[in-house]
C-alpha cells in the first residue's frame, strides 16, 4: 500500500521517471522496514510471550493507513500503466501487457531471491538466523543486522509490489489489508521459508480465486482460496514446500 | 492477581459489588450503554483469555465464534419465533458445536499455521453470513431485533443490564474455578512445552480442543448478549476486526493473567471514547498508543498494576498456603518379589536420516529393579528413553509394559499407563510454583471431570485437597519443602532435578525413566540422589536410569545395560561391567586405533 502510494507521489505528482520511481519506492519501503524492526519488532521480541508481534504489526498497520488516508486521503487514485490498455489475445485469452510485466518482474525477483538465499553467504546468514538464532550467533553471525537486512529485503519488495499492482488495483490507503491477508495465505500455504513456496502458494491461491468466481459462486470469490489453504495444511501441515521441523524440547 | 491478602475480598466479590452497584451511579444512558458493552467483550475476553493467554494458542477467530453466536440467537427468535432462552441455549450450543469441529481440524497446526486458519474461517464466516440470505438476511444484517424476555416480561433496559452483570459473574467464577483447578496448571504446562507436558500424561491435542470450545462458548454467549443489546448486526459487526480486536484486549490487558481481560477490555473500549477529541486522528493516537503499550509493557496493562501490589503479594497463589505435610503412605506400592520383566524393549531400531541412532537394541527392566544405563555421548540413550515415552515412533521393533505394546502409542498414553519421566534439559515450568509443578504430575490420576472443575463440586474440591496434601509430603519427599510457594524459576539447579524427580512421582508410576538426574550436582547432592533413588526403589517402583556418574550407577544399579553408537555392548551385574573390556574401549577408546 505504502509503495503503491509513494510510486503515485514520486511517478506522478512529482513527474520521476518510472525506473527511477522504483528505486526511491525500494529504498524508502526499506528504510520504513529498519525503522518497523528497530521500534516494532526488536522491543516485542525481547519479552517471552511469542504473540506481541500480532500486536505491533497490527498496530503500525493501523498507524500506517490512518496516516496514509490523512496525507492522500481514501478515494483510490489512478495510476497509469506504461503500457497500451488494450490486452492482446493469445488463442482467445486476453491478456494485457502490465499483468505480463507484472508478471515478469515478480518472477525476475523470486529468482534472485532464491539464488541470494542459497548461493550468497547473506542469503545463508539469513536462513540460518531463522532456524536458529542463538546458534547463529555463536558461529559469528551478526544476528541483529542479518535480521534488519531481511526487514529491509521484505519491505522494498513489498512496496515494489504495490507499485507493481496499483496500475491493475489503483493505489489507496485501502488496498493493503486484503493483499497482507492474501500474501500470509500464500506463504502458510506455499510453506514457511521457501520462496518457491511463496510463488506457487500465490499462483495456486489466484488460480482458485479466479476460477472459483468464474464458475461457482461469485459471493464466495474470495472464501474458495481459503477453503483451499485449509484443506491443504489439513493435509500437509507445513505448507506444500515448508519442511516440517520437530521441535527439540 | 490482585489483592488476595484480605481474605473476604475476593476477586469475584469485587466485580459483583462493582457491577451490580454500576447501574445506580451511573444514569446516563450512553455511558450505561458503553458499559453493558464493556460487560460483552470482558465476557468473551476472558474465555478467550483461557485460551490464547494461559494456554498460548493464537486464535483470530473468535470474532467469527462471536457472530455465530449472534445470529444463531437472532435466527432463533427473530425468524422462528423460539423465546428467548432457547436462543440463549442455541447461542452457546452452536458456536460450540462450530469450535469444536474448526479446533479438531486446526489444532494439527501450530503457531502461524494455526493463526492463518483461524483467521481464515473468520474470514469465511463473514462471506456465509452475507451471501446466505435466506437466512440471514444478506449484507444487510437485521434490524429490530426483539429484546430479551422471559415469557410475557419483556425486560426493560435495566433488568437486561442485570442479565448481562449475572453472564459476567457467573462466567468470571467458571473461568476463575478453571485457573485455579488441575485444568489451569496443565494450561500453562502445554504453554510452555507441549512435548514434556504429553509425557506427564497431558493429551495436549484434547485439551487443546477443550479449551477452545470452552472459549467458543463464552464468545457466542457473548454475542447473543450483543446482539439483543444493540437490536442491530451486520456481517459488517462480526468482520476480521472484531477477531483482530479480541486478541488485542487479551495481549494488551495481559495474557494469563486473570485480571488481563478486564484491564485490557477497559482501555481499549474506553480509549476511543475518550480519543473523540481529536477527531480524525483519533485512530492515528489508537495506533500509536497500542504500539507503546506493546513495546514498554510487553506483559500487558497488569504489569503496571502487579508492580503496585507486588510489596503485598509474594507473587505466589496463596490458596495453596496452609496444607499439612502427610506422610508418603499413599504411594506405597506393595513391594513385588520375584522380579518379571516390567518393561521389554525388543530389537529397536531407529534412524534419523542417515544417522543410526539405535540399531537393534533389547533390554529388560526387571520389576523392583534399578536398571542403569550408560553409554558415551551420542550412544542412543535418551533416544532409547524417547522411543520408550513414545516421542519418537521407532523404525521397527517392539516395546512391553507389562503385557501392553507401547510403540502405537502417544506419550501422554504411555505416561498415564505409569510410566514417569524426567529430561535431561530440564522441563519445569518457571511461572508455577514448586508445589503446582509437582501437581502437575497428577494430572493422569485426577478423577473430577471438566464439569466438576468448572464449576468447583465437592468432588474437585476433595480431590484437589488430597493433591495439595500428597504433593507437598512429595515435596518433602525431595528436600523441597522449603520451596513450596515460590515459583519454580526461583529454583537453584540441584532444586530443579529433584522438583522433576517428585513430579514424577506423582503419576503413581510403577516404572520411572530418569535422564542423567545427576548431571551438574554437587558432591554431597550426588549423595542425596543415590539415597533418594534407593528409596524410590524401597517403594516398589522400578527404575531406568542414564546417568554419566559412573561411581552413582555402579553404586546403586541391580543391571546396567551399555550403548555405544546405537548398539547394545553390554549387559551385566554393576561390578563385572566395569571390567568389562567392550565398555572400557567404548569409553576409552582403543589405543591401537584410537578413532575406532
Amino acid at each position: 500500500m505504502l509503495g503503491a502510494l509513494l510510486g503515485y507521489t514520486f511517478h506522478i505528482a512529482l513527474k520521476l521517471p518510472l525506473l527511477w520511481t522504483f528505486l526511491v519506492v525500494g529504498v524508502l519501503c526499506g528504510v520504513f522496514g529498519i525503522l518497523f524492526e528497530r521500534f516494532a519488532v526488536r522491543p516485542v521480541l525481547k519479552s517471552r510471550s511469542s504473540l506481541g508481534w500480532i500486536i505491533s504489526t497490527v498496530a503500525v498497520g493501523i498507524v500506517v493507513r490512518n496516516s496514509a488516508n490523512y496525507f492522500w486521503g481514501t478515494s483510490p487514485l489512478p495510476f497509469p500503466s506504461i503500457f497500451n490498455e488494450a490486452p492482446f489475445f493469445v488463442k482467445g485469452i486476453g491478456i494485457t501487457p502490465q499483468a505480463l510485466f507484472t508478471f515478469f518482474i515478480a518472477m525476475a525477483i523470486i529468482i534472485c531471491l532464491d539464488v541470494f538465499q542459497t548461493r550468497t553467504i547473506v542469503g545463508k546468514a539469513i536462513r540460518a538466523v531463522a532456524f536458529d538464532r542463538i546458534s547463529a550467533e555463536l558461529v559469528g553471525i551478526n544476528t541483529k543486522k542479518t535480521v534488519i537486512l531481511s526487514f529491509i529485503i521484505s519491505f522494498s519488495l513489498s512496496g515494489i509490489a504495490g507499485m507493481l499492482i496499483c496500475p491493475i488495483t489503483f493505489a489507496s490507503a485501502l488496498i493493503g489489508l486484503p493483499l497482507g491477508i492474501k500474501g500470509f495465505a500464500a506463504v502458510a500455504l506455499g510453506g514457511l521459508g521457501s520462496g518457491k513456496g511463496a510463488l506457487i502458494g500465490g499462483l495456486f491461491l489466484g488460480v482458485c480465486e479466479t476460477l472459483a468466481s468464474g464458475l461457482l459462486w461469485h459471493g464466495f470469490h474470495d472464501t474458495i482460496a481459503l477453503i483451499f489453504l485449509i484443506l491443504v495444511l489439513l493435509i500437509k501441515p507445513s505448507g506444500i514446500f515448508g519442511k516440517y521441523v520437530t521441535e527439540k524440547y | 492477581m490482585g489483592m488476595k491478602h484480605i481474605k473476604f475480598i475476593t476477586p469475584l466479590r469485587i466485580i459483583a459489588i462493582i457491577v451490580l452497584i454500576i447501574p445506580f451511579l451511573v444514569r446516563n444512558p450512553y455511558w450505561l450503554n458503553l458499559i453493558c458493552l464493556l460487560i460483552i467483550y470482558i465476557l468473551v475476553t476472558i474465555g478467550l483469555n483461557m485460551l490464547l493467554g494461559y494456554a498460548g494458542q493464537a486464535s483470530l477467530g473468535h470474532g467469527a465464534v462471536y457472530g455465530i453466536g449472534a445470529y444463531t440467537s437472532v435466527i432463533l427468535v427473530a425468524n422462528y419465533g423460539f423465546p428467548f432462552l432457547i436462543g440463549f441455549v442455541g447461542s452457546a450450543m452452536i458456536p460450540a458445536i462450530v469450535g469444536l469441529l474448526l479446533s479438531l481440524i486446526a489444532f494439527r497446526l501450530h503457531g502461524f499455521y494455526l493463526a492463518m486458519v483461524t483467521m481464515a474461517f473468520a474470514i469465511i464466516i463473514e462471506r456465509v453470513l452475507v451471501n446466505f440470505d435466506s437466512l440471514t438476511r444478506g449484507a444487510v444484517g437485521f434490524v429490530n431485533i426483539p429484546g430479551a424476555s422471559f415469557g410475557a416480561w419483556n425486560l426493560s433496559f435495566t433488568s437486561y443490564y442485570f442479565v448481562l452483570a449475572f453472564f459476567l459473574i457467573s462466567g468470571t467464577w467458571i473461568i476463575k474455578n478453571l485457573i485455579k483447578s488441575d485444568f489451569g496448571r496443565v494450561c500453562k504446562a502445554i504453554h510452555f512445552n507441549e512435548v514434556t507436558a504429553g509425557c506427564l500424561g497431558v493429551n495436549v491435542y484434547k485439551l487443546k480442543i477443550q479449551l477452545f470450545v470452552i472459549s467458543s462458548i463464552f464468545a457466542g454467549i457473548g454475542g447473543m448478549l450483543y446482539a439483543h443489546l444493540t437490536k442491530y448486526i451486520s456481517p459488517d459487526t462480526f468482520s476480521l476486526e472484531i477477531s483482530f480486536f479480541f486478541t488485542l484486549v487479551v495481549i494488551v490487558g495481559g495474557m494469563g493473567s486473570f485480571w488481563g481481560p478486564f484491564l485490557g477490555s477497559c482501555a481499549l473500549l474506553l480509549l476511543p471514547e475518550c480519543l473523540h477529541v481529536f477527531q480524525e486522528f483519533k485512530l492515528l493516537i489508537y495506533g500509536f498508543l497500542l504500539l507503546l503499550c506493546i513495546v514498554f509493557l510487553p506483559k500487558g496493562l497488569i504489569s503496571l498494576v502487579d508492580k503496585f501490589f507486588t510489596k503485598k503479594i509474594s507473587g505466589t497463589d496463596q490458596s495453596l498456603r496452609g496444607v499439612s505435610t502427610g506422610s508418603l503412605e499413599g504411594i506405597q506400592i506393595p513391594k513385588v518379589k520375584g522380579g518379571k520383566e516390567i518393561l521389554m524393549v525388543c530389537d529397536i531400531s531407529k534412524h534419523f536420516g542417515g544417522i543410526t541412532a539405535l540399531n537393534g537394541v533389547t533390554l529388560n527392566v526387571r520389576e523392583g529393579n534399578i536398571h542403569g544405563l550408560i553409554g558415551p555421548n551420542g550412544s542412543g540413550k535418551t533416544t532409547l528413553l524417547d522411543v520408550i515415552s513414545s516421542l519418537y515412533k521407532p523404525d521397527s521393533g517392539q516395546i512391553f509394559f507389562k503385557e501392553q505394546e507401547l510403540t502405537h502409542l502417544s506419550p501422554h498414553r504411555v505416561a498415564s499407563l505409569g510410566i514417569g519421566r524426567t529430561f535431561q534439559n530440564l522441563s519445569i515450568y518457571p511461572d508455577l510454583t514448586v508445589l503446582e509443578n509437582i501437581m502437575l504430575g497428577f494430572h493422569t490420576v485426577q478423577k473430577a471431570g471438566l464439569f466438576s472443575k468448572s464449576f468447583n463440586l465437592p468432588q474437585q474440591r476433595r480431590e484437589e485437597e488430597m493433591m495439595k496434601d500428597f504433593a507437598s509430603s512429595l515435596a518433602a519427599f525431595v528436600g523441597l519443602e522449603g520451596n513450596l510457594f515460590n515459583t519454580a524459576e526461583t529454583l537453584k539447579h540441584n532444586q530443579r532435578r529433584f522438583l522433576e524427580i517428585a513430579r514424577a512421582l506423582c503419576l503413581k508410576p510403577s516404572l520411572i525413566l530418569l535422564d542423567e538426574p545427576g548431571a551438574g550436582l554437587a558432591t554431597d547432592e550426588l549423595l542425596f540422589l543415590k539415597k533418594l533413588i534407593t528409596r524410590i526403589r524401597d517403594m516398589g517402583i522400578s527404575l531406568l536410569i542414564i546417568e554419566h556418574h559412573i561411581d552413582v550407577i555402579v553404586d546403586v544399579s541391580n543391571v546396567i545395560s551399555v550403548l555405544n553408537y546405537g548398539v547394545k555392548i553390554a549387559e551385566g551385574p554393576p561390578a563385572e561391567i566395569i571390567k568389562n573390556q567392550d565398555v572400557i574401549e567404548a569409553y576409552l577408546g582403543i589405543m591401537e586405533n584410537p578413532v575406532a
